[in-house]
């Protein structure tokens, strides 16, 4: 109890070393980061120090994920199979945002590695914490360089406009997490998780309402976090604001991270035995479907109208989560592979934008883009589409699996009303994926090239289509894999 | 080796996408790609001969794709599908001997419709639901792209509402079998296993027959397709590009009346026999209406496009007669029609290219300097109009035979329909082909190219093949429509 407190947390074992030696690895890593953003390192080095940072410290939570769970400091963190794997899942879509991270001003910022690594160590423990109090400081360590990175252009009336809004509403979630924790602690002495459902299921549950509206606080902040409509607003501006590798990073692994991290406090807490909490939580996602797919409708750019259908996206997985802590399988195979392809979706956009000599921040209308796409080769175009088809959800691509196993998982529960809305909601976001291609039927075949595109979105590009098919050839495998990972975790 | 034949048609498509705008590679690599398919047909067809036709649909290849889903990947040959396998690759092989040559159809067109090839043959050959649903969608995504990118002028319009129209259909299908997926008492959702669960009938619509019975015949409905259904067809048929027309009429409606045959009718048999006489209505609603709709149409792909909703109402008779003469009909006439219409979509195609105009009264006096090309359109026509000697006769007489035994008055509307096939074809073949020499025709002369000939006649063979030999064809499904029709009895 209150172990944070006690002075032999801070002794480890070697069990305890052997668990958190990735995560020592990655702050080694943070720190070479701050020495590089010192030196101004040129972008290829810094490309290069991200792979070698992110690829073993990914390897070695794969390579770990057999190892039994162990608790680090005290009971605060339980790095098991599900936060290694939940790690692992972050980290491979930070690298492959990392790959197109840039800065438009002319002058470099080398900061924003700095910034994405740590970011990606909050986001790596936040489903191990166990106590309300780690949980927070992951929480603030993913957000906090989140809100730098997004307003990484300094010169960008649109990016410190975004990175402005992200900031201030984040810090009303921050605080209204804070009122919620407060609020637990507040009824059981302790900031435990482990305490907490001791209180709730009791032989007297104490304040049950007050439990409910603490778990109704922390989830509107977490709600915050993966966009959940009506928590969305922010959504559309960082999506355009920020520079495209930022908007991939926090449009995917934030999902992933948070998703996971909410699905295990809910379950470790025993909220999901709260009907109240299950309830908001399944209307929450099913606003977010509706709202999402219906305002990306309306869209006439395709960052924003990217950025809704992530709301859109994050309502489905929310659905599952809803749904059950054995839904939480699909909605890592789900997350991931919607986070592929928006990564995939958003690197061939902006290859094509700097391929056709434009500044590479610029939003492009949903119009122009059949004059982008028109001059590029078929492969380029079917990969883009391809990536779009996979988060509309249209078969034979891996985005339809995930879908559907969202589907099966909600349908299990019984929650028909919520299977009901994923379809429905499928089938309203085909209209604007679809509208996506028609100026490319109107655009004539003028070949009009530009300069040579952006290395890095193209590698990007190119690699997110290789893991999409991946994931379609294998995707039994994977999920196999996931489950089983996952089921060792329990 | 079935496995390669499904996977080649995608590899091709990769290649072709990389030769891109180097149309005349692309072009080459295609007939390359084509005549290997071929090849591979032959194979699957030689290793085939023994099971196929026997009954009971056996497999030749299955992975253990989706466990978690309880699918997997399993294909299956037998007397239905492999007639259509063969019209799929003959077809594609003559569009790919039309395709030589024009710049327009480079390596992106060419790599969809090879994707399209895939998800054909994935769609015929899949022996589990979920399989069969993927490659089924798949489907659309090239189609959408042939029609958006290469179609006429009102290209985006049609594209959209297939698209649309398609998925809505599709997406019932997807919940029938998410439905069964499920259901504690499916173990996968093969279609061994399927077909096997005999699942009860009260009459009852909201019972699990009758709703998986709307949910698969929504999705088949739209693509045969059956009135009211078929308004994406004449906009889809007459903007799509020549090939994509083609393969439209030739073979993707012809997956709806399969897959009738092979999933709605196996699995839920009580509910699409008591569905019968509001098939049967809409069957004739379809051959009535889709025959004055043509008769009154002065652009000829559109006329064409109408005269296959006419056509396939005669498939839909048969399906749901549920006795054994009237559904081989209906297997029969698939290919009939597959290989008429197809061929006059691809003659008018030819023309049009010289031409630029799908006017019917631009037309006239074509067969008076054009004499083969107007003979071997008659022949397409003739088998199209149900003439004794060529392939449509002996669909549409089985199938009026079939449905009268079971609805005499329903086959004496029908057969209303062979009259009036007669009647609107013949007025197409009259204004195009005879009369005073129009301005239009004298003035584009039509010299076919030696790929283009060879495109037509392959199919002209196979017409006359299967007018006199229909036996060969018949005897090849006999056996999986027996068993069939004893499910339904």
């Amino acid at each position: 109890m209150n172990s944070f407190l006690d002075e032999s947390v801070f002794t480890l074992n070697s069990g305890e070393w052997r668990a958190l030696a990735p995560y020592l690895y990655l702050s080694a890593g943070l720190a070479l980061a701050t020495i590089a953003a010192g030196y101004r390192w040129s972008r290829a080095a810094l490309r290069v120090l991200a792979t070698i940072v992110l690829v073993p410290f990914m390897l070695a939570l794969v390579w770990d994920l057999r190892v039994p769970p162990q608790f680090v400091f005290g009971t605060s963190l339980e790095v098991n199979a599900l936060t290694r794997i939940a790690g692992a899942l972050v980290s491979a879509l930070a690298l492959l945002s990392a790959f197109f991270t840039k800065s438009t001003e002319e002058r470099d910022h080398p900061e924003w590695l700095l910034l994405l690594l740590t970011s990606v160590l909050g986001m790596s423990l936040l489903p191990g914490t166990r106590d309300w109090v780690s949980f927070f400081v992951a929480l603030e360590t993913l957000s906090i360089p989140a809100f730098i990175l997004v307003a990484l252009d300094t010169n960008r009336e649109k990016s410190l406009q975004a990175g402005l809004k992200y900031l201030l509403m984040g810090a009303f979630a921050s605080a209204i997490l804070l009122m919620g924790i407060a609020l637990f602690y507040g009824f059981s002495g302790s900031l435990d998780f482990e305490k907490t459902r001791e209180m709730l299921s009791g032989p007297s549950p104490v304040g049950r309402a007050l439990a409910v509206t603490a778990f109704l606080l922390v989830s509107v902040s977490l709600a915050f976090k993966v966009a959940l409509a009506p928590f969305h607003m922010w959504a559309a501006d960082v999506y355009q604001g920020s520079p495209t590798g930022v908007a991939a990073f926090l449009g995917t692994a934030t999902k992933v991270s948070v998703f996971a991290g909410l699905m295990v406090m809910l379950q470790l807490t025993g909220a999901y035995a709260l009907p109240e909490v299950v309830k908001v939580l399944m209307a929450l996602s099913m606003i977010s479907v509706v709202v999402g797919n219906l305002v990306a409708l309306a869209q006439t750019k395709i960052r924003r109208m990217l950025a809704y259908s992530g709301v859109a996206n994050a309502g489905y997985a929310g659905l599952a989560m809803a749904a059950g802590p054995e839904s939480m399988t699909s909605v890592l195979v789900a997350l991931g592979l919607y986070g592929a392809a928006l990564i995939c979706v958003l690197a061939w956009t902006e290859s094509m934008i700097s391929s056709s000599g434009r500044a590479s921040h610029e939003d492009v209308a949903v119009s122009e883009l059949g004059e982008l796409l028109a001059p590029r080769s078929a492969w380029m175009v079917g990969s883009f589409a391809l990536a779009i088809f996979s988060i509309a959800g249209l078969p034979p691509l891996p985005g339809f699996l995930g879908k559907y196993l969202l589907l099966q998982d909600i349908w299990r529960a019984g929650h028909v009303a919520s299977a009901a809305v994923l379809v429905l909601g499928s089938l309203l976001g085909l209209a604007y994926y679809l509208r996506l291609f028609m100026p490319l039927f109107q655009a004539g075949t003028s070949a009009k090239s530009g300069t040579r595109a952006s290395f890095g979105a193209t590698f990007a590009g190119v690699l997110s289509t290789i893991l999409l098919f991946a994931a379609l050839l294998g995707f039994s495998r994977m999920t196999q894999w996931v489950e089983y990972v996952e089921g060792f975790a329990r | 080796m079935t496995l390669l034949f499904l996977a080649l048609p995608f590899v091709g498509a990769l290649v072709l996408f990389l030769l891109g705008k180097k149309a005349r590679f692309a072009q080459v690599f295609n007939l390359v790609l084509q005549l290997a398919w071929l090849a591979l047909m032959f194979f699957v067809h030689g290793q085939s001969r023994e099971i196929a036709g026997n009954g009971g649909f056996p497999l030749v290849y299955s992975w253990k794709w989706l466990p978690q889903l309880k699918s997997s990947l399993s294909l299956g040959i037998d007397g239905l599908n492999l007639p259509l396998l063969w019209l799929t690759v003959i077809l594609s092989l003559c569009l790919g001997l039309y395709a030589y040559g024009k710049d327009k159809l480079d390596g992106s067109y060419l790599g969809l419709f090879s994707v399209l090839n895939g998800a054909t043959v994935g769609s015929l050959l899949a022996a589990d639901a979920l399989a069969f649903y993927i490659f089924w969608e798949f489907m659309l995504i090239p189609m959408y792209f042939l029609i958006g990118k290469w179609g006429s002028k009102n290209r985006v319009y049609a594209a959209l509402k297939f698209f649309a129209m398609t998925m809505g259909g599709s997406l019932l299908m997807l919940l029938a079998i998410v439905a069964l997926a499920f259901r504690p008492d499916v173990s996968d959702l093969g279609w061994h296993s399927l077909t096997q669960l005999a699942l009860p009938w009260d009459g009852q619509w909201n019972s699990w027959q009758g709703l998986l019975f709307v949910g698969f015949f929504a999705a088949f409905a739209v693509k045969i397709p059956v009135w009211p259904l078929h308004t994406w067809l004449p906009d889809a048929h007459t903007e799509a590009p020549t090939g994509g027309s083609v393969i439209l009429a030739g073979v993707l409606l012809k997956l709806g009346v399969y897959g009738l045959l092979r999933w709605c009718l196996p699995i839920v048999p009580q509910a699409s026999m008591a569905a019968a006489p509001l098939m049967f209505a809409l069957g004739v609603a379809g051959i009535l209406l889709g025959s004055f709709a043509a008769w009154q149409q002065t652009d000829i792909k559109r006329l064409i496009a109408y005269s296959s909703v006419a056509h396939l109402g005669f498939m839909v008779l048969g399906v749901f007669s549920g006795n054994v003469e009237a559904m081989q009909g209906a297997v029969f006439q698939n290919i009939a029609h597959g290989l008429s219409t197809g061929a006059m979509f691809l003659i008018f195609g030819m023309i049009y290219d010289r031409t630029h105009s799908r006017e019917l009264d631009a037309y006239g006096g074509f067969a008076k300097d054009h004499a083969w090309i107007a003979t071997l359109f008659l022949v397409a026509v003739f088998a199209s109009v149900g003439m004794p000697g060529l392939p449509g006769f002996v669909g549409e007489f089985l199938v009026l035979v079939g449905t009268f035994a079971v609805a005499p008055w329903t086959a004496v509307l029908a057969s209303l329909g062979v009259l009036l096939g007669a009647v609107y074809m013949l007025t197409l073949v009259r204004k195009m082909m005879f009369g005073p020499t129009s301005s239009l025709v004298a003035s584009h002369p039509v010299r076919l190219g030696w790929n283009e000939w060879a495109a037509i006649l392959p199919l002209i063979a196979l017409m006359l093949y299967l007018g006199f030999g229909a036996q060969t064809l018949l005897g090849l499904s006999e056996t999986d429509l027996r068993e069939l029709a004893v499910k339904l009895r």
